[in-house]
């Protein structure tokens, strides 16, 4: 349900050797507006109506663009160089072309800002992955990415009851925002390798936002309220789990008594760092310590503690890289529904059903069953 | 125009280097001339404090620590912290005797590959010793602080000790829960009810080390997967049930690591306890 409206003209990012580093250096170092090309997201049902208001809004952001930015219209386009990124194949390449819609609300610059920390206007340096290194790293961490848009929208469903229609256009617009999330973790992975760090490496967060936005368009004002409310108590409860397990970590070091402990987790709290929630952070407890605010804790502590803590490294220079949580992909069932129409959910439940019969004594259909059973053990990719 | 790199011919220097060292490597292995230093065997045994007067210095700073700890919570007289500190210096000692044993072994036949892939039996348990602590339940230290200290001293300390423990389990808790959050994500609800099931099934650790979680998650896996059924929906429980899968069966290699101990479930007693109980 999504259509590419238009591709914006905006600077491309060089990729040769020197230039790179420091378009790279720049781009992590200030909001990067990575995503510039704009989608179009149609709700069922509301196609015709939104027409002129969907012009509109798609115009807007171009017409924002182009006062902004002094370069030639897209039909004086100067063809690229070789050895350039071609941003617009870079798109294609990660199957943003699939996500096409009739008429629907312009959401690509609500993810745009939201993948660019909502600071825009021409000023921010453009920024995509070399094509061969966006393939590389969809193949390799697709799936992972797919399995995280997956159990966010089982999330979302769980919570929120939304119909079969809601959960489909959520689903669709879950496509384009795991192809930005992709496109924005592979630009950040490359920054990784020359020694660039992010705060925030968890994948999941920069999805469930995209899906946020997307709730606030396909569901309810109280629907969205639910997901809303669960997403800020899950930050929290991370961010406490992270301040906890730092405060565990210099406990058993230190040896704090327990004044010690409450000062030194309420000066974590107010000093605190999305990079200490890392899977390698929480998981490596006795091992690593994160680059924690030294100046406020020492005066807690004693004069042993302090040469103690001076004496332990901390792991101000790692980077973890990004989080698609730990697990290996999985082939996750997919979501049934009541509804179902005769399909793939419908054919599971009849090989079911076969595998029953067959095991009634006397069954005179075992071999379809046992065909059946196999065709229902098969991993979800082999069908 | 053909202008040549001014450091070009630096660049030629690196292959040179590495073939010489790789000929020179190939030549020593050809022989069995391993050749292992001790300072490798100083970073095999001693890891992150890299040689041993580092690791000695280290473990002098934990002592002080502990008996200072120990004697702001039971206020200790000057012949208890002169006891407390003699104890924790004979188990730094017990712990470089052992060492010193190795290293002998290990000079003897540290040309022989064969040899020294035998001689890392002996360092493995020196690696886990630095890891968990010198100072656990078979120390001189905690033996001598049992006998030290008179009773009213000891349930201060325990009360302290315990309160600590539970710090470090609720901090383990969350990070499982929070692991899970980040695969398949739970309500409000259900991390409150996940947290009271670990808390209610699983047991602080006795020894802390850097495989604290891979522990926790080994106690996870043992409770009755119905319970965790009861909370998590089927998709949830399909990513959890993964999670755990990896520490079934992990239960040798922890206590090879020194992770987990054949007699968890024991309590420490104080003298007149250990006569009643034997």
């Amino acid at each position: 349900m999504i259509r590419k409206v238009q591709p914006p003209q905006r600077a491309t990012a060089v990729c040769t050797s020197g230039l790179l580093a420091v378009s790279l250096t720049l781009v992590m170092t200030q909001p990067c507006d990575a995503f510039p090309v704009d989608f179009v997201l149609t709700p069922p049902g509301e196609a015709k109506q939104a027409k002129p208001e969907i012009q509109a809004a798609k115009e807007a952001p171009v017409n924002a663009r182009k006062a902004d930015d002094p370069k030639p219209a897209a039909g004086n386009k100067k063809p690229l160089k070789r050895g350039f990124v071609r941003q617009k194949a870079a798109i294609v390449a990660v199957g943003a072309a699939e996500a096409a819609a009739e008429v629907g609300v312009v959401l690509g610059d609500l993810i745009n800002d939201l993948f660019s920390g909502g600071n825009r206007g021409g000023k921010a340096v453009v920024a995509k992955p070399a094509v061969k290194a966006l393939k590389n790293f969809e193949a390799q961490y697709g799936r992972h990415f797919d399995q995280v848009v997956k159990t966010e929208l089982h999330f979302i469903r769980t919570i929120c009851e939304p119909t079969r229609q809601q959960y489909d256009a959520m689903a669709t617009d879950g496509k384009l925002i795991r192809t930005k999330t992709i496109e924005k973790f592979a630009l950040q992975r490359q920054g990784i390798n020359r020694g660039i760090q992010s705060k925030d490496s968890n994948a999941r967060n920069p999805i469930a936002e995209g899906l946020l936005l997307s709730a606030k368009r396909h569901l309810s004002a109280d629907q969205t309220a639910i997901y809303e409310r669960e997403l800020i108590a899950r930050k929290e409860a991370a961010k406490k789990v992270a301040i906890l397990v730092t405060a565990e970590k210099l406990d058993r070091r230190l040896i704090l008594d327990i004044p010690q402990r409450a000062q030194i987790t309420k000066v974590l709290t107010e000093n605190w760092n999305p990079s200490w929630g890392a899977p390698q952070m929480l998981i490596r407890g006795g091992q690593f310590l994160p680059d924690i605010p030294d100046l406020k804790i020492t005066p807690i502590l004693t004069a042993t503690q302090k040469k103690v803590l001076k004496n332990t490294t901390q792991q101000s220079n790692v980077f973890w890289g990004f989080n698609v949580g730990r697990n290996q992909v999985i082939v996750l069932r997919d979501e049934e529904w009541d509804e179902e129409p005769k399909g793939e959910a419908s054919d599971k439940a009849e090989a079911t059903n076969k595998v029953a019969d067959a095991d009634k004594p006397g069954g005179d259909n075992a071999v379809e069953a046992v065909d059946a059973k196999q065709a229902e053990t098969a991993p979800e990719g082999s069908k | 125009m053909n202008k040549q790199h001014p450091t070009s011919w630096r660049s030629g220097l690196l292959p040179a280097a590495i073939l010489i060292l790789c000929v020179t490597h190939f030549d020593s292995v050809a022989y069995g001339q391993v050749g292992w230093t001790d300072q490798q065997l100083d970073q095999w045994v001693f890891q992150q404090y890299g040689n041993a007067s580092t690791a000695r210095a280290r473990l002098k700073e934990s002592l002080k620590l502990y008996t200072e700890d120990v004697d702001q919570i039971c206020s200790l007289s000057d012949a208890q912290k002169q006891k407390l500190q003699l104890a924790g210096q004979g188990d730094v000692e017990r712990f470089f005797r052992k060492y010193t044993e190795v290293k002998t072994k290990f000079q003897a036949i540290r040309n022989d590959q064969q040899k020294v892939n035998k001689v890392f039996q002996d360092i493995r348990p020196l690696q886990a010793k630095l890891r968990t602590g010198l100072y656990d339940r078979d120390s001189l230290l905690q033996k001598c602080l049992v006998n030290t200290i008179n009773r009213k001293q000891f349930l201060q300390y325990m009360k302290v000790d315990k309160d600590r423990q539970r710090f470090h389990h609720e901090a383990r808790i969350g990070v499982i829960i929070s692991l899970l959050d980040q695969a398949a994500p739970v309500t409000t609800e259900q991390r409150r009810e996940l947290s009271e099931l670990l808390r209610r099934e699983t047991k602080p650790l006795e020894k802390s080390s850097q495989y604290d979680h891979y522990a926790m998650m080994y106690q996870a896996a043992k409770i009755d997967e119905g319970k965790f059924q009861q909370i998590l929906d089927d998709i949830q429980w399909q990513v959890f049930n993964q999670q755990l899968g990896q520490m079934r069966g992990m239960e040798q290699w922890l206590k090879q690591n020194g992770i987990l101990s054949d007699d968890d479930d024991s309590e420490i007693l104080l003298p007149d306890e250990q006569v009643a109980a034997e």
